[in-house]
């Protein structure tokens, strides 16, 4: 797919959002928006999916909690079974604190991991970033999908909604 | 971009000097860009000299052994548990400020948060070390993992307070960390993005080629909120795990239902006391006025005052329980808190805990910063005597009489207390130099006024412009 | 321009349900006639009927002034359109006083510690004379009222009138720090006073908490059923947004884990040390029948709300939202019943009209309270939300 796409930098975040939203009425397809923070109420303006990183922390959790108690309950119980202190072997309330911190430390890791693969994140990635919009920046990348466009109107657009510099990826 | 009425209308803006984003970036940035202050140095030089009181005297006792140590056969539990438990608890308030206002919304956070959550780390890795310590050959501390070994295998005792501790103080520091990093990846992208030569090579490799995209925020916030939401209930299980160290115990004094809750808040109490002492101290040294300002640690007194108060509360449920039980254990065992030998530490322990914080409700105190500090400080110092006097208090006058001991602490545990303030505060001055102190990406969130401006003024030049 | 004058027309239609209002005053009748039959015929059972449903109608009454509290000190701008509810709850505070006085007829047949003979035979409940005796009891229960209902009041009258502007805000958050002051020692003691002293030798420093958390998730729960009823039923929809729904499933989920903190430590230490002066009062609820409803207390408290509230469209979905909050009602219920029961009844568990009837008589004289003072005034006034 040949889409060129248009990259515009944007000095403030209204003008990115305003720009996000012609692109989307006009049918065009917003690639993606780069920004110093997250802007408030752009996921819904660019159709971006809620992420599904709940299920990950749940089900991590949910193994740390399981894998937790049983290992407990087989060592203490099963494999060795040692009398300490008059207990049961199977001391339940005993074994929730651990079986608690797995929980939490399963469902963490997990969430973090899945964030860093999902956004492919990793150490040592180099990755174009637009200029300034780790400091104080916003940029915009529209690409067209249908042709009833020309391709001359994009940088227009993007200029219209107060662009201060515009230009196609990958030429920088 | 709508702000909330009464916000704008009432509330004072969260960031003072009318800060556009850039400006976050180069006042975050440029301390840390240039060579450090005579000021930071200075202190440095003070904290790591502390540290090597602490090896030195943590030296002397891992090649001597315990016997170096105060500790006796009834009181089994001196400086290093007490040194433990105080410094988990300072931990607890930068998971507080950074997970639990996250959940709540507190929009206030965000300027203290990252210092916090690097707070938080510190004390736990000082935490961490006394029990090593305390193990007497810290060489082989791996045992109180569950390995495969050749011996059965044994396994470790899971249903030992003591080893709950090991589990909840590992999953504390490690989600802390986790929770501290993801939430630094940004900033490092920032500092990244401003630098050149070595510097630019290692922050971009932990910033794992961020770049700011809508679409990696959106996940980025989702976790931020799921790993906030871990840390919340996790917070209140490490220090209730800790508590459990005493409570499961049958000594009087050790042995209370409330104890869980009571530590936690405690812990809260005692954070928040050291944060704010920190803040107070860091805005000072690295002038971040405009940041950390008077409606930050107002609202940190506040916190103060609240915790305080229940952490008051508990102690006198403590004696009203003792008394209303009748058994004649506890009841000594208060009456030996109150008048025991150790009773001037409780005395200071209530006039630090109960009595000072309660100032705060005066508006002219919370505004005059000497005083705020000094109550901080009284703060620390009396949580830390409030596990003193709970361990070795408690200990010293147990059931039998003919077993009762006196604890006098040797120079060896003075020089590891002070080693561990020694740890923390060099790490701590250690990151101020080396990462950004101050969550830039969250702090631009809340300039509204930054942003109006900056929307306006580029209007005002296409206007011209055009 | 102030948005708030944008926000759609709100709540006109609402009007007190009569229907409802009479069922729920004849059931309080009804309970009451069951009441003083069982004072004839089963004066124990009835008698611990009568302090399951005071001590269930005073958490639901407290945790009016409570939330508001909360709110204004947390400074939670969200939650202001919704405080008519939890002001309306603070209002049954005087006729709690007055089930509480009732109460204090009925100390002779609920605790051990008002028999002469007893604290005579028993060096323990002699020991604890000075604080447990009817005299003391009895004005110790009418000082709590007293400052429950003054603080209460001031309370709710602030937050009615929507005080805004810095001086308003600085009053509501003094009034607030005083109720919560005064709530923190009147309920530390109060707790022990009601419930903690029906096992006179059993004492845990926990118990406050567990009361504490107790009124948490009956009031949230009562709040989350009234509005999303009222949301169901065309009111206050342009308030109880879907937003709001899920805040008020995410603070369910909150409160469950709470009351299962606070159970789960004070019964694990117990379990644990297992000393005799603390465990008699675990053994008594782990034998027999006892023993059958102590999983299910913790499945219906914590284990349901907290699962089900973590889902995202469950938190969302206005019945299950609704279920919910009434499976937590009955929790409490359940829950106030394994901690006052067992003494009273000993080891078998019975649940029959003698209980039931004043504790349904109780909770419907509440409800009845609490339409009757959310009729009085719109239901959305003051502070509506900000347009967002």
């Amino acid at each position: 797919m040949t889409r060129l796409a248009q990259v515009g930098l944007f000095e403030a975040e209204e003008h990115l959002l305003a720009a996000i939203a012609e692109s989307r009425s006009r049918g065009l397809v917003v690639v993606d928006a780069y920004s110093p923070y997250p802007i408030h109420g752009i996921d819904e303006l660019m159709g971006i999916r809620r992420s599904r990183l709940t299920l990950v922390c749940f089900f991590g959790g949910l193994l740390g909690l399981s894998l937790g108690l049983w290992f407990q309950y087989w060592s203490s119980a099963t494999d060795w079974p040692l009398n300490v202190g008059g207990k049961p072997f199977d001391s339940l309330p005993a074994f929730m604190p651990v079986g608690f911190e797995l929980t939490v430390l399963f469902g963490g890791l997990s969430t973090a991991l899945a964030l860093l693969v999902r956004s492919r994140l990793w150490p040592g990635k180099r990755g174009s970033t637009p200029p300034g919009v780790t400091d104080d920046r916003f940029a915009l990348v529209i690409a067209r999908s249908n042709t009833d466009l020309p391709s001359s109107e994009l940088p227009e657009l993007l200029r219209r909604h107060g662009a201060l510099d515009v230009w196609r990826e990958g030429d920088r | 971009m709508h702000t909330e009425p009464e916000a704008a209308n009432l509330a004072p803006p969260l960031i003072g000097g009318g800060k556009m984003p850039s400006d976050v970036t180069r006042d975050v940035c440029g301390p840390l860009e240039r060579r450090p202050t005579g000021m930071w140095w200075l202190a440095f030089a003070g904290a790591a000299s502390l540290l090597a009181i602490g090896i030195a005297a943590v030296w002397y006792q891992v090649a001597t052994g315990i016997g170096t140590w105060g500790l006796n056969r009834t009181v089994g539990w001196g400086f290093d548990i007490t040194n433990f438990v105080f410094w988990v608890g300072i931990g607890h308030a930068g998971t507080l400020i950074s997970a639990v206002l996250l959940l709540f919304r507190q929009k206030w956070r965000t300027s203290i948060n990252r210092s916090a959550e690097a707070m938080t780390i510190f004390a736990v890795i000082c935490a961490g070390l006394y029990p090593v310590i305390h193990m007497g050959r810290p060489w082989l501390a791996f045992w109180v993992f569950p390995y495969p070994n050749f011996r059965g295998p044994l396994w470790v005792n899971w249903r030992s307070a003591l080893l709950w501790d090991v589990f909840a103080i590992g999953t504390y520091f490690t989600i802390s960390l986790v929770f501290w990093y993801v939430g630094m990846i940004p900033d490092l992208a920032t500092l990244r993005d401003r630098s050149r030569g070595l510097r630019r090579k290692i922050t971009g490799l932990f910033s794992l080629g961020w770049n700011g995209s809508a679409r990696t925020w959106s996940r980025y916030e989702m976790a931020c909120v799921l790993l906030a939401s871990l840390a919340t209930p996790l917070v209140v299980s490490v220090h209730s795990v800790v508590s459990t160290d005493f409570a499961t115990s049958v000594v009087p004094g050790w042995h209370t239902t409330v104890l869980p809750p009571y530590f936690v808040i405690g812990a809260v109490f005692s954070g928040f006391a050291m944060v704010l002492m920190l803040m107070l101290i860091a805005r000072r040294v690295m002038s971040f006025e405009d940041y950390i300002t008077s409606a930050h640690i107002g609202a940190m007194c506040k916190v103060l005052v609240f915790t305080g108060s229940i952490v008051g509360l508990a102690y006198a449920t403590e004696l009203f329980t003792a008394w209303y039980s009748g058994s004649e254990y506890e009841m000594f065992a208060f009456s030996n808190r109150l008048r025991g030998p150790m009773g001037w530490a409780y005395a200071v322990m209530v006039l630090c805990n109960v009595v000072a914080p309660q100032l705060l409700w005066s508006r002219r105190i919370r505004n005059s910063l000497g005083l705020v500090f000094l109550i901080t400080v009284l703060v620390n110092i009396g949580m830390w005597f409030e596990r003193f006097v709970i361990i070795a208090g408690s200990l010293q006058r147990d059931y039998l009489p003919s077993a009762w001991s006196d604890y006098v602490p040797t120079s060896v545990e003075f020089g590891a207390l002070i080693g561990g303030f020694g740890l923390f505060f060099t790490l701590f001055l250690l990151f101020c130099r080396f990462l950004p102190m101050i969550s830039m990406f969250e702090v631009k969130t809340v300039l509204t006024d930054g942003h109006e401006r900056a929307a306006s003024e580029s209007d005002a030049r296409e206007r011209s412009v055009a | 321009m102030n948005p708030r004058l944008d926000a759609p027309p709100i709540a006109p239609d609402w009007r007190t349900p009569r229907r409802l209002q009479s069922a729920l005053l004849t059931t309080a009748g009804l309970g009451a006639l069951l009441f003083l039959a069982g004072i004839m015929l089963q004066p124990e059972r009835a008698w611990g009927g009568y302090l399951m449903g005071f001590v269930y109608f005073v958490s639901l009454a407290l945790a009016g002034p409570l939330f508001l509290s909360i709110v204004y000190l947390s400074g939670a701008t969200w939650a202001k359109p919704l405080l008519r509810i939890p002001e309306a709850m603070g209002a049954a505070l005087p006729v709690a006083l007055v089930l509480g006085l009732g109460l204090i007829i009925g100390t002779h047949e609920l605790y051990e510690w008002s028999h002469a003979q007893a604290v005579e035979s028993d060096a323990l409940l002699a020991h604890k004379v000075p604080y447990l005796n009817v005299g003391a009891f009895s004005i110790r229960m009418v000082i709590y009222f007293l400052v429950w209902i003054w603080i209460g009041r001031k309370l709710a009258s602030l937050s009615r009138q929507a005080c805004s502007g810095p001086e308003g805000r600085r009053r509501s958050i003094a009034v607030s720090a005083a109720f919560m002051a005064a709530l923190s020692v009147t309920l530390s003691l109060a707790s022990v006073d009601w419930v903690q002293s029906l096992d006179p030798h059993w004492f845990s420093t926990m118990f406050a908490l567990r009361i504490l958390s107790g009124i948490g998730c009956a009031g949230m729960a009562l709040c989350t059923l009234v509005l999303t009823t009222l949301r169901r039923r065309g009111t206050m929809r342009a308030v109880v947004t879907e937003d709001r729904m899920d805040d008020m499933g995410k603070i369910l989920l909150a409160l469950s884990l709470f009351w299962a903190y606070i159970w789960y430590c004070e019964y694990m230490i117990i379990w644990y040390t297992d000393i005799p002066e603390e465990t008699g009062y675990y053994l008594l609820r782990r034998q027999g029948d006892w023993g059958t409803l102590l999983p299910v207390n913790l499945i219906v408290n914590f284990a349901v709300p907290f699962l089900a509230m973590m889902l995202r469209p469950w938190r969302r979905s206005s019945i299950i939202l609704t279920r919910v909050a009434a499976l937590m009602l009955v929790g409490r219920a359940l829950d106030l019943f394994v901690m006052i029961a067992p003494p009273i009844l000993g080891s078998e568990v019975r649940l029959g009209l003698w209980e039931l009837g004043p504790l349904a008589g109780a909770l419907a004289l509440f409800g009845w309270i609490l339409l009757r003072a959310l009729g009085r005034s719109p239901l959305v006034g003051g502070e509506a939300p900000a347009a967002s």
